[in-house]
């Protein structure tokens, strides 16, 4: 009865333990999973964005202060002028004392120093350099949009390939070089719009 | 979003006794659009109707199936399923779908009615590279106004038709005009179950249906008008031509008015002959008819909708006619506004202003159909590509409590609509507000002066001079120097030209240009932005309340997601997180 019951209680706990490893495995999600983390070691979109926006120099930060600094350059005056004259005529006063003594005073130079500013504080309520930054901004937002969206449009194109390779493994050597081929060609394409940083990263990453 | 109040323009405001013009502001909208209808055919709708007697009963038509609500359209139930019984076949000339095949239909119909999918999210309208500034590219604007607001129509968007077209409620029965027949409801139908098809001799499309006081049906059809007498036998109406596409037929001072594919027919009050009535140039193909009192209809068609004073036995007379882009089907709206609605947008006629399109806020704005909102809180309803939409208050504005239930749980935590659309926005530089604000800053700026600021130093220097007489020379002995006219100057100056130029010409064009620009970004904006989140939304939603076949499958799925909140990340410049795994959440902020 004993042995029975030790048996009984051995089974519960290999179903225990190997039921929802199975569950797991059967679930496609989970799976899914599984196979997507096999690239967590290379860049995450997030930083291959970044880099392709660096290298096309169309990050945020390179325009984001634009408006602002359009608006705030006039508090510098618009014109700043100095003017510094001097003057000698060579005017002598000679007085003379008693005596033989004489005094001879000198009256005739002269310098004058100037310093002009103007500002043009209506710039500060309002200024058409803003509507230009504004275009200006308008521009590199759509160029920017631009780059990343395909960068977007590769980066996963490419680990859609991966993952299809990962499914597909043994099916056939000319479907694994095929695809491979399209995997390295997007990687190229990642390359050229990051300036090589895509693939300095991946072979950090295999290190 | 609030108005935000420009702190220099208010001080600016403020210091100024007096202001040259006026500021243009923008009246917040009362009015919103909003989602509504059952998710899941939320890929699209193609007909409604609401019940006169009961504004709470909103009847919806999608491809293959009649939804019914009786709560406002908090809640649909489904009431008539075509698909297996018609054979769906699109009129546009796609392949005809297996009805037997449900999965192939709902496939084949999400595919047409802008489900997006993997494939065609490959070619979601992308912002191009601008390379030639105001003239740059314009993706996504192949219709639509250009730069000189002239209208730019694109004619290969055929409008389809195909299922359920057009919905009316008439006496006990709610009659279903399909691409392949008529079909009937019970109009206390609230369940599948009372639904029959009505055969009149063959299957053809059926476009709308009236019923003359005497009881008759009338049949407008894309094979002619049919009368189809208690026999339940559909004869061909007399004294009208053959071969006659008829679309709406509708019932105005106890005779019939038809909008034909050749101009419009009033029938006689005997009910048995038609006059011609061409509307924009002889066969000029019309789309719909409304009824308004007095005597008057008002007909849609041809990019345009008239307004006539058509009374039997008087001469038809047009009161107004004007341009409405796309306009096919027309309803009023609750407080008795017309509109019109088609594949440009909803569109709403104001006595000053005309024809103005009102299509803010709509996923997409290829509508189909309108009905007006009886009660409850909807002004009106549209149906089209991206589903049913209700036309509500700002305050009223509450998703479907079906939807809500769904998208709260898959998108708990997760960026609003409203959120998303306020950050793409505001990523984009230049909003409406901003141009407007300009426009007051340099209205006011005048009152700032123009500053100038000099200071002069003047010095004199004394020098004497002891003449030494041993020496035969003169010495330095003293060296003076003294100021001698030091001088402050601030001079102000107002500039009063530019306040008049101003005052003179309010409309500045610089501003109407960046203002133009700002409105086209905006455009833009929504037109991207808002089916990638709608998109997103629905794969969140379909993340939590279903299961992928394959790994195949849920890898796909996952990485649309994903490259969809890239996508997002980057219109909102960063601040829609990306790029989350499908367990948990890791924001990249």
């Amino acid at each position: 009865m004993r042995r029975l019951w030790n048996i009984g209680l051995a089974l519960v706990m290999v179903t225990t333990a190997v039921a929802p490893a199975l569950a797991q495995e059967r679930s496609p999600k989970a799976e899914a999973m599984r196979i997507l983390q096999k690239f967590e070691t290379e860049p995450s979109i997030v930083a291959v964005q970044q880099a392709a926006s660096r290298y096309a120099q169309v990050n945020p930060e390179a325009y984001d202060s634009w408006l602002t600094a359009a608006n705030l350059a006039y508090l510098l005056p618009r014109n700043l002028r100095g003017r510094v004259r001097s003057t000698n005529d060579d005017q002598r006063d000679v007085r003379t004392s008693s005596g033989a003594i004489s005094d001879l005073v000198s009256i005739d130079e002269q310098a004058q120093y100037e310093l002009t500013a103007d500002w043009d504080l209506t710039r500060l309520v309002f200024n058409r350099d803003q509507i230009t930054a504004a275009r200006q901004i308008e521009r590199i937002v759509n160029q920017r949009e631009d780059v990343l969206t395909t960068v977007n449009k590769l980066y996963f194109a490419r680990r859609q390939l991966q993952v299809e390779m990962e499914l597909d493994a043994a099916t056939s050597v000319d479907r694994a070089i095929k695809m491979q081929l399209r995997i390295d060609a997007l990687t190229a394409d990642l390359d050229a719009l990051t300036g090589g940083w895509f693939s300095k990263q991946l072979a950090r990453a295999n290190r | 979003m609030p108005e935000r109040v420009n702190p220099k323009a208010l001080i600016v405001a403020c210091l100024a006794l007096l202001a040259v013009g006026s500021a243009g502001t923008s009246a917040l909208a009362q009015l919103a659009w909003e989602p509504a209808g059952p998710i899941s055919t939320s890929a699209g709708m193609t007909a409604v109707a609401t019940d006169p007697d009961d504004p709470k009963v909103i009847w919806l038509g999608s491809a293959s199936s009649v939804w019914v609500s009786e709560d406002d359209g908090q809640t649909f139930n489904l009431a008539l399923q075509l698909s297996r019984a018609s054979g769906l076949v699109r009129e546009t000339g796609s392949q005809p779908i297996d009805p037997s095949d449900e999965e192939e239909v709902q496939q084949q119909l999400e595919e047409e009615l802008g489900e997006l999918t993997e494939d065609e999210l490959e070619d979601l309208p992308q912002l191009q590279i601008d390379t030639e500034g105001d003239a740059g590219a314009r993706s996504g604007e192949d219709e639509g106004f250009n730069e000189d607001g002239e209208f730019v129509e694109d004619r290969t968007g055929v409008v389809e038709r195909f299922g359920v077209v057009r919905l009316r409620v008439i006496a006990d029965k709610v009659y279903v005009c399909t691409s392949r027949g008529l079909f009937t409801l019970a109009r206390s139908a609230r369940r599948i179950g009372t639904g029959r098809e009505l055969r009149f001799g063959r299957r053809i499309a059926v476009n709308d249906v009236a019923v003359s006081p005497d009881g008759q049906l009338w049949v407008a059809t894309d094979a002619g008008l049919y009368n189809v007498g208690p026999d339940g036998i559909g004869r061909t109406a007399r004294g009208l031509e053959e071969d006659l596409e008829v679309r709406t037929v509708v019932l105005a001072e106890g005779r019939l008015v038809l909008a034909t594919s050749r101009g419009l027919r009033f029938g006689s009050r005997t009910f048995d002959g038609f006059d011609r009535f061409s509307l924009g140039g002889r066969d000029t193909g019309l789309e719909d008819v409304l009824v308004e009192p007095e005597g008057r209809v008002l007909v849609s068609g041809a990019d345009q909708v008239a307004r006539l004073l058509a009374r039997p036995g008087e001469t038809t007379l047009v009161e107004d006619i004007q341009q409405v882009p796309g306009a096919s089907r027309l309803a009023l709206g609750r407080d008795g506004s017309r509109w019109a609605v088609g594949r440009l947008g909803a569109w709403r006629w104001h006595p000053d202003e005309g024809w103005q399109r009102r299509s803010e806020g709509l996923f997409d704005r290829r509508l189909v159909d309108a009905a007006p909102g009886l009660g409850g809180t909807a002004h009106l309803w549209v149906v089209g590509r991206s589903g049913a939409w209700r036309l509500v208050t700002e305050e009223a504005r509450v998703y479907a409590s079906a939807a809500a239930r769904l998208a709260e749980k898959a998108l708990e935590g997760w960026p609003t609509d409203d959120e998303v659309l306020r950050w793409a926005i505001d990523a984009r530089g230049v909003r409406l507000e901003t141009v407007d604000g300009w426009a007051l800053e340099e209205r006011l700026s005048w009152l700032v002066p123009k500053v100038e600021v000099r200071l002069s130093w003047n010095r004199l220097r004394y020098e004497d001079y002891l003449f030494i007489p041993v020496l035969d020379r003169r010495l330095l002995d003293r060296v003076d120097v003294r100021p001698r006219g030091d001088d402050w100057l601030v001079l102000a100056r107002w500039d009063v030209m530019p306040a008049l130029l101003v005052a003179l010409d309010g409309s500045r064009s610089i501003f109407e240009t960046t203002r133009a620009r700002a409105r086209r970004q905006l455009e833009r904006v929504r037109e991207v932005v808002m089916p990638l989140y709608q998109t997103w939304a629905r794969k969140k939603i379909d993340e939590v309340t279903t299961e992928p076949k394959d790994v195949r499958d849920a890898v796909r799925d996952i990485l649309l997601r994903q490259r969809l909140e890239a996508d997002l990340h980057v219109y909102t410049k960063g601040r829609f997180p990306a790029v989350t795994p499908a367990k948990g959440r890791k924001q990249t902020r």
